[in-house]
């Protein structure tokens, strides 16, 4: 029997599952072959398979009510066409069907061991799940080399380390092993992988020589009142014992007390600087407002200027000293600004109050001026039909005006005048 | 594969929960060939009688019958001299949702209701058919002679 779930037995696995002539409602996996799964609960009589003795995978049930494995119950039918339960003929296509719902509830819901047992994978999960850890999430599952020339496979916990495809000799055996089983090798296989340790005697895997030493009972270490002074090196098993004995163990309490002072009174003394800065950053604030008071604007800008070499030593620094000068300045601006806002504020009200009496004046001319016009037309429409009046009651006395005989000569011109006349009645 | 699983299965089963009256133990070297003894059903003439046979699971199994013979000498209308049963379960009414267990229990109920009307043993069933008595005579005798473990 080989290992469950070896690559080889997927790939045969995937094979036939192409092979196989009726494909529907696959539940089969390829990746994962559901039937060298190991599982974990006692599996239910009806849950298993009468021909694969498995639990089922993909249920078919038959007209006479016999649930098979799809892949099992196709390849009985090829034999002998009848329900390999109780012998009743049977036809493939026209009397099997998926199972029902609960039964494939049922078997999702089983629980397996993770098919990278063999790998040290150990996880137990449920049978619907199973495909999804191994393909996304098991880190022992073989995927392949991500060294593009390399067709190997390698666990994706190591994937992340390049091609580990290459030959290294094992150091405590002088075989040559790839690098990928190399680890494997030293913990598992190695003929001189064992180590007894020189101090505590007990055999230990070489390459974790560094776990062993930090809990070989042999091993010297030093005490842990060295900080305040022991200087003896002590068995780790018997650190406890001197541990009561020490001569520095008085001084262990006053000396952990005395850290934690140490410790408090550095966090009080950046307090105290932080402090002090603010401090001097109001004072030189403070001081300024007056001079803003009683000097005008151009000795305010140099106000720093006179004020820092007349009073240079609350600054402990230069540093310090340009910070203040950078503050007091950016106040300044500040307050220039919000004064420039007021004034800017001020200037708009003003200009609006007096453009708003303009625009009605305005409004006031426009509308008399549309009587006007109205005014005029109308006077002009007068004008015309009396013009009118005296050509049409006087046709002989052509000549009595220059006038009207050009008038009556142009029957267009009148006509239009009449019409555009006649256009605007409403506006009128 | 997955069908040497079932094999397993039913190894570990057969091992676990025997059914009374019957054992088969695989070969160590080939977990396909089952020595099986069963014992003779009482009340029928071979009662007492203790029958070894062997069984073999080809690589179709379960898609194809296993292939049973009797080792032990046994007369009965459904066995030939060559130990081969006539059973139709191991022929034509094969079914892949048969095992071993069931296949033995059939072959043990043949015991219990000889079969002479569908021989296998032309002679054994002609006697069987003339003169029934004489031939579980002979029966008890071939059973004694030759099943029986204090006889060998």
């Amino acid at each position: 029997m080989p290992p469950p779930n070896t690559p080889e037995e997927g790939l045969i696995s995937t094979t036939t599952l192409a092979l196989r002539p009726l494909v529907q409602g696959e539940s089969v996996s390829p990746v994962v072959d559901l039937r060298a799964l190991e599982y974990e609960s006692e599996i239910d009589e009806n849950l298993i398979c009468p021909i694969c003795r498995l639990p089922l995978v993909s249920p078919m049930i038959t007209n006479c009510d016999h649930v098979f494995c799809q892949k099992c119950i196709v390849q009985a039918h090829n034999l002998n066409p009848v329900c390999p339960v109780d012998r009743l003929p049977l036809k493939l296509v026209d009397e099997t069907r998926t199972a029902p719902k609960i039964i494939h509830n049922q078997l999702d819901n089983l629980l397996v061991r993770c098919p990278n047992q063999s790998h040290g994978c150990s996880l137990i999960v449920a049978r619907s799940l199973v495909e999804n850890h191994v393909t996304r999430y098991c880190d022992k599952t073989l995927v392949p080399c991500p060294h593009p020339s390399c067709d190997k496979t390698v666990t994706r916990r190591d994937s992340g380390k390049g091609c580990l495809h290459y030959n290294v000799k094992c150091e405590y055996c002088e075989h040559t092993y790839e690098k990928a089983d190399l680890e494997d090798h030293q913990d598992n296989q190695c003929t001189n992988r064992k180590k007894s340790c020189e101090l505590c005697e007990t055999e230990y895997v070489r390459h974790k020589q560094d776990e062993h030493v930090k809990e070989c009972p042999e091993a010297e270490i030093s005490c842990k009142f060295a900080p305040f002074g022991c200087t003896s090196q002590i068995k780790r098993k018997s650190l406890s014992e001197h541990a009561r004995l020490c001569e520095y163990r008085v001084v262990g309490p006053v000396g952990e007390q005395m850290a934690e002072l140490r410790a408090e009174l550095k966090a009080l003394q950046e307090k105290d600087q932080l402090k002090e800065r603010r401090i001097k950053f109001l004072e030189n604030k403070g001081f300024s407002v007056p001079t803003t008071n009683t000097s005008e604007g151009i000795a305010d800008i140099s106000l720093p200027e006179n004020t820092a070499p007349t009073d240079p030593a609350p600054y402990e620094s230069r540093d310090q000293y340009f910070l203040s000068l950078f503050e007091t300045v950016e106040a300044k601006v500040e307050r220039l600004s919000s004064a420039l806002n007021e004034v800017e504020g001020r200037h708009s009200v003003m200009l609006f109050n007096e453009t708003l009496p303009i625009k009605d004046q305005l409004t006031e001319i426009r509308s008399t001026l549309g009587v006007l016009g109205m005014h005029v037309r109308w006077l002009m429409n007068f004008r015309l039909q009396e013009r009118g009046r005296v050509g049409t009651s006087t046709p002989n006395m052509s000549g009595s005006l220059v006038g009207t005989q050009d008038n009556n000569n142009d029957p267009t011109l009148s006509r239009h005048l009449s019409d555009t006349i006649r256009e605007h009645p409403p506006r009128l | 594969m997955a069908l040497s699983k079932r094999i397993i299965k039913e190894t570990e089963r057969l091992t676990s929960e025997p059914v009374p009256g019957i054992s088969a133990v695989p070969h160590e070297d080939n977990l396909r060939y089952f020595d099986v003894e069963i014992h003779g059903p009482s009340g029928s003439p071979y009662e007492g009688g203790i029958f070894k046979l062997e069984l073999f699971l080809t690589d179709d199994y379960p898609m194809v019958p296993p292939k049973i013979r009797f080792l032990t000498k046994i007369y009965h209308p459904n066995v030939d001299k060559l130990g081969r049963i006539c059973l139709d379960v191991l022929k034509n009414n094969w079914s892949p949702a048969l095992q071993i267990r069931t296949i033995l229990l059939s072959i043990q109920a043949l015991l219990g209701a000889p079969n002479p009307e569908d021989p296998l043993a032309a002679d054994v069933a002609k006697s069987w058919l003339t003169d029934e008595n004489k031939a579980i005579a002979t029966a008890k005798e071939w059973t004694t002679k030759y099943a029986t473990p204090a006889a060998k």
